[in-house]
């Protein structure tokens, strides 16, 4: 079973530093357009922009091409675009998980029936599945808790999931 | 490519443009140009912002209003103190399924 990102997520992983591990364990699929939308941002420099580039350079990230005509069509019925369009548009057409910290794509991913993760989720899945330890997992949700992306009471309960 | 455009602007603007012109030692449409482009970056932004917070675009489309990298758009967001909008009722099921296929 693999997993397609789209930014948001990979940008939430590399700042909570679970990205390498998440990407070493797992088959990882993004877009075109999803990879171009995490890289804009390198040449300042930006951490998620350069880790994202060398874990597809090194094949831990795949980019995966799509059909235009599914893309067209989920287009048309939900008006979604960009990166976010071609994320739901590959886990419509392979039938994977799409991994999304977005609401709109969530929403989405639910209206077409497309099973939807978080990055939280994938914090506390790798700390079940014995990737990373518990002061670890607790380290990168704290990391996600600073950068402030989440609200308090999302925090709080996946905080819980880890007692 | 450049293209030529006429427009009115008020005698206040004009004058701070001709003042930071000679300051500068530059021409005063290199100025106004500069600040047409910082004023059109900010408003791009500013749009970018208000159709995330309303739920009208996603993070990508924001981004791409903005003329940002999502990461990019992210931090401003984050910075303003602006958060993504799922609770926990949205994403029920979600560490479920994670737990299934996360190796």
């Amino acid at each position: 079973m693999a997993i397609v990102c789209d930014a948001s997520s990979i940008i939430l992983l590399a700042k909570a530093s679970a990205l390498e591990t998440f990407t070493n364990r797992n088959a990882i699929y993004i877009s075109p357009i999803v990879y171009m939308e995490v890289i804009k941002g390198k040449e300042k420099g930006r951490f998620d922009s350069l880790l994202a580039e060398k874990l597809v350079k090194n094949g831990n990230i795949k980019i995966q091409k799509l059909n235009n005509l599914v893309k067209k069509q989920i287009e048309d019925l939900f008006n979604i675009k960009k990166g976010e369009l071609e994320t739901i548009s590959l886990s419509y057409k392979t039938k994977n998980t799409v991994l999304t910290d977005d609401k709109k794509c969530l929403n989405v991913a639910k209206a077409l029936d497309i099973g939807f993760i978080t990055s939280l989720d994938v914090i506390i899945a790798l700390m079940k599945k014995r990737a990373i330890s518990k002061e670890k997992a607790k380290d990168c949700i704290e990391k996600l808790e600073q950068y402030g992306w989440y609200d308090k009471d999302l925090i709080k309960t996946y905080m819980e999931e880890i007692k | 490519m450049m293209k030529n455009i006429s427009i009115r602007l008020q005698e206040d603007f004009m004058k701070e443009a001709e003042k930071l012109a000679k300051f500068e030692t530059t021409d005063k449409s290199m100025i106004i140009r500069e600040a047409l482009e910082r004023g059109l970056a900010e408003i791009k932004l500013e749009a970018a912002i208000d159709g995330f917070v309303k739920e009208k675009l996603s993070i990508s489309e924001a981004a791409d209003m903005a003329g940002l990298g999502v990461g990019e758009i992210m931090d401003e967001l984050t910075k303003r103190g602006i958060k993504q909008k799922f609770t926990i009722t949205d994403i029920r099921g979600s560490l479920k399924t994670s737990l299934k296929i996360v190796k």
